[in-house]
């Protein structure tokens, strides 16, 4: 039973365990300057707490129901398209869109939405960053905002299938979590 | 004995006569103390917020012509520096800029300063180097001009510094004029007082002051400029008990802060931060040598020496001042000679006030309010991070006021007032506001409060209701006369504009000529509660009855709740909530809230596509075709013009590839303006659109639309070879086709149409 659990907590909740990486690395970053191999050494220990206290850093009800439905395969959480067409990331803020990439997937979404905005201020049609926005605001636990960010990027996607693509695994995923199996469905199709 | 007794009288008198002198001294030496400490601590801890125009973003590729490089560079603080020698220096050769930017804080953290090379040619970055290393850029940042600051009453306009933002060389020379021994005295220098006593007395006037700053200081905290006994003294008690008080470096502070160094108008211009700005147009850490020479030797006499009014004197006394920097080695004798021959000029360039964006700071000013109570908002060095693009609002201003002088002068107009508010299209960031002519007045900001009647810019609304009650763009609406009876009103005869009945046109045509009985016809088929759904979920924020007078725009709206309503318009179907501040960041730049990017589709990608596509009709070939004058047809501008009854309103509404603007024009007193939304509010909107080289439209279009050909006099789909046809997009599906009923191919006319074949072909393959 404990074996259960702690998959379906580690399957459902990879997210969960970046965002609270991310926030012990917040919080060891506002500590005062340690070692190095000691920083190792605290990620070393970091997942496991997240294994043993998941509960902390999400919603009881939320929680519950992953406890009772088997984790369904999903894609991993964060997918952003690392390598988009170059058409795409030819502009001047991709270098913008690149670091937001890294922030999200090193569990600083806060950080990626800000450079997304910077990224979007410069190169307001480009589908791709619109994309990542709603990985971020998902990654946030936004899912609302998700779906919202997601579509705008659809329609400036143009016949960018890959990054539609994208685009319709993260809108299926944000309205599962919405509750919303209906449009989940729909898209899966 | 008699003496003895006389002295022990004497002295009991005296006795009981100092004693109240005593007391009266201690209640008076408590009443100043008491005055001391809320003056002072007051003014010490009272942090400004600070304002902040959004950050240049330079890249290869981006249109800026040369000249608004360097204005935005003067702007942000940046001084022209030969040797360009430390950070906020510029150096312009032709189209090459050699810059070291500033440290800034952003809420993603420091950018620290750089040193870079930026290429222009034709109004476009071609390059932009690292100097150091020569290697190519992508992009970078410029630090954001300061363009506000909000204070509590009593600091209103001036700009509080802390010990660390008082420049080195300012400090050393302030003390090696006005007080040497500053740092060991206690508060009054009984030597300097007795020398200048001496000095004055052998001239006969006063020529030497004796006043440690502490003293001036003391001074300044009274209002008045008598020179009495009495106030002498009080400012001697007062600088004793300021130096038992206060370190020296606050009290420095507080002078810095404090003293008095000319005059804006009515308006006294106190501390250097303030002067600064005031007379050179930029920060006190920016200024060169010869400027600050310049504000020390001001303290002595900021009317006697003043910049613009007396400028040899002015001259004179800066040159004492770097002579007494030379030879306390202060400076060297080359920046001595160098200062000495530095002409006044930069300092006669006006800069009215420091609050250069009044009427967009009053949108900034009234967001916080929503957020944050008043004294946080006034004391607490809050660093606000706004969205106001300089170029646009310099465009904005430029025209706003030309074009309404123009319009005055060529008829006998009077009293035309405007606004205007420009938005980024894609994101809802307002990027400039315009509250009325005089952009640094302040007063009545009409973008943000004069609520007028809208007048046709409702019709989109209208016609996006029918689109999504399944007509098309090429449905026959009648345009012909209704007569209405509202409840308890008289009978109501709307009319068009040319007072004619235009008779059964294609629904584009219609809100691109803005036929006022089609468009009632309409709405009343459809519903005036369907209608006012629609422009809710625009974005028009009120209730409103449900009269038929709705369809025709009598619903009253500010410029700003305008174009919040055009930006879901603008950006393709998604509302966004217009922001006017990205960031606000605490005094030790942690981020204190974010006003990040949310999107919310409120209308399908095809009937938006539909309407603005209807939108861009409206530009091409209905009301606002005189836009081509500003703008080229190519950029395929959509756009909405309106005019109110007697012509008290002009406005227009649009937007381009990149951004989005509406313009209001009309008069304070409500009175007729004798102005049409094309005749006045849109000339203002291309003279600024054209200004800022604005980009074209191009609508995303979504896969499920489909191209029919439509004849302009009836809706069935014809060939290509009729000249009055038009292109038309339709939801897959309701596209005309051909109806052997309907007069669509008049073979007369097709018989014309032949002679001119050729240049069908020409227009159907442009």
């Amino acid at each position: 039973m404990e074996f259960s659990i702690r998959s379906a907590a580690g399957l459902t909740d990879g997210l969960h365990t970046q965002r609270h990486l991310a926030r012990m690395k917040e919080r060891v970053s506002r500590l005062p300057q340690l070692p190095l191999p000691l920083l190792f050494l605290v990620f070393l220990i970091l997942p496991s707490c997240a294994v043993q206290q998941p509960v902390r850093h999400y919603k009881a009800p939320e929680s519950m129901e992953h406890l009772k439905t088997p984790a369904p395969i999903e894609p991993p959480e964060i997918e952003a398209p690392v390598h988009p067409p170059q058409s795409v990331l030819s502009g001047p803020a991709r270098s913008l869109y690149t670091k937001a990439n890294k922030a999200l997937k090193s569990g600083r979404p806060g950080q990626a939405d800000m450079l997304l905005e910077r990224a979007l201020r410069i190169e307001p049609r480009n589908a791709l960053f619109w994309h990542l926005l709603g990985q971020s605001k998902y990654a946030q636990g936004d899912f609302v905002q998700a779906v919202q960010f997601c579509r705008k990027s659809e329609s400036l996607a143009g016949n960018n299938n890959k990054l539609r693509q994208y685009n319709r695994s993260l809108l299926q995923r944000a309205y599962r979590k919405l509750g919303d199996t209906e449009q989940a469905e729909k898209l899966g199709q | 004995m008699k003496t003895k007794k006389i002295r022990r009288v004497l002295i009991s008198v005296f006795a009981a006569a100092l004693v109240p002198l005593i007391l009266f001294l201690g209640l008076h030496v408590q009443r100043l103390d008491q005055m001391i400490k809320k003056k002072f601590e007051g003014k010490l801890w009272a942090l400004p917020a600070e304002v902040f125009a959004r950050p240049l973003e330079l890249y290869p590729g981006l249109a800026l012509p040369s000249q608004v490089f360097e204005d935005e560079l003067e702007l942000a603080g940046y001084r022209q520096d030969a040797q360009v020698s430390a950070p906020g220096a510029y150096r312009r050769k032709g189209d090459t800029f050699d810059i070291i930017t500033r440290d800034f804080q952003y809420p993603t953290g420091l950018e620290p300063s750089e040193r870079v090379t930026v290429f222009l040619a034709g109004g476009t970055i071609r390059k932009i180097i690292r100097s150091k290393t020569a290697t190519p850029l992508s992009l970078i940042r410029i630090d954001p001009a300061r363009i506000g600051s909000f204070h509590a009453l009593e600091h209103e306009g001036r700009i509080l510094l802390n010990r660390a933002e008082l420049p080195d060389t300012l400090v050393k020379t302030l003390l090696a004029v006005e007080d040497q021994h500053f740092y060991t005295h206690h508060g009054i220098a009984i030597r300097s007082i007795l020398r200048a006593l001496f000095a004055n007395i052998r001239a006969g006037s006063t020529v030497q002051g004796g006043s440690t700053l502490t003293q001036q200081l003391a001074k300044n905290f009274f209002l008045t400029n008598e020179r009495t006994l009495i106030r002498k003294m009080n400012e001697a008690i007062m600088a004793l008990l300021i130096e038992a008080h206060y370190q020296k470096d606050d009290i420095l502070v507080a002078y810095a802060n404090e003293i008095f160094l000319g005059q804006d108008g009515d308006r006294a211009v106190h501390g250097f931060g303030l002067a600064s700005r005031f007379y050179f147009r930029r920060d006190l850490a920016d200024l060169s040598v010869d400027q600050i020479a310049m504000l020390v030797g001001l303290i002595k006499g900021p009317s006697a020496f003043d910049p613009r009014k007396k400028p040899a004197d002015c001259v004179k006394r800066r040159a004492v001042v770097l002579t007494v920097m030379r030879d306390q080695g202060i400076i060297n004798e080359a920046a001595f000679a160098q200062a000495m021959v530095e002409p006044l000029d930069k300092a006669t360039q006006i800069m009215k006030g420091f609050n250069r964006f009044p009427a967009f700071l009053d949108l900034v000013r009234q967001q916080l309010a929503k957020e944050y109570r008043e004294e946080d908002l006034n004391g607490n060095g809050l660093k606000i991070l706004t969205t106001l693009d300089p170029q646009v609002q310099w465009q904005v201003e430029q025209n706003l006021d030309r074009t309404l002088s123009t319009l005055e002068q060529q008829s006998r107009r009077r009293q035309l007032e405007g606004a205007v508010v420009v938005t980024n299209r894609e994101n809802g960031e307002i990027l400039a506001l315009a509250g009325g002519r005089k952009p640094f007045a302040a007063g009545f900001n009409r973008a943000l409060n004069a609520r007028r009647p809208i007048g046709s810019l409702i019709k989109p609304a209208v016609y996006l209701t029918a689109l999504s009650q399944g007509y098309t763009l090429a449905s026959p609406v009648e345009d012909t006369a209704v007569v209405l009876r509202e409840q308890g009103t008289k009978t109501w005869r709307p009319q068009n504009y040319d007072r004619r009945e235009h008779g059964r046109i294609p629904l584009y045509q219609a809100l691109a000529h803005s036929y006022n009985l089609a468009t009632i016809n309409l709405g009343l088929e459809l519903g005036v509660d369907q209608v006012i759904a629609t422009a809710q979920k625009l974005g028009l924020a009120s209730d409103v009855a449900a009269y038929p007078s709705f369809l025709l725009g009598t619903v009253e709206m500010t410029p700003l709740e305008v174009s919040q309503m055009y930006q879901t318009l603008a950006s393709e179907g998604f509302f966004q909530p217009q922001r006017c501040i990205s960031s606000v960041m605490g005094a030790d730049h942690t981020l204190l809230k974010r006003y990040g990017l949310s999107v919310e589709q409120r209308f399908s990608p095809e009937l938006i596509f539909l309407i603005n596509t209807a939108l861009q009709h409206v530009v091409s070939e209905g009301t606002a075709s005189s836009l081509s004058r500003y703008i080229p047809a190519s950029s395929t501008i959509a756009g909405k013009t309106g005019t109110t009854n007697n012509l008290r309103d002009s406005w227009f509404a649009g937007f381009t590839g990149d951004r989005l603007a509406v313009v209001w024009v009309g008069r304070d007193d409500n009175k007729p303006a004798g102005i049409t939304g094309a005749g006045a509010a849109l000339p203002i909107w291309g003279g600024i659109m054209r200004g800022l080289h604005a980009q074209p439209l191009e609508l995303t279009e979504p896969p499920g639309i489909q191209w029919a050909r439509i004849d302009r006099q009836g809706p069935a789909s014809l060939s290509r070879l009729n000249r009055d046809s038009e292109f038309l997009p339709f939801l897959a599906g309701t596209e005309p086709v051909s109806d052997p009923l309907l007069p669509a191919i008049d073979t007369q006319k097709l018989e014309q149409e032949t002679h001119g074949i050729f240049n069908s072909i020409r227009r159907w393959i442009n």
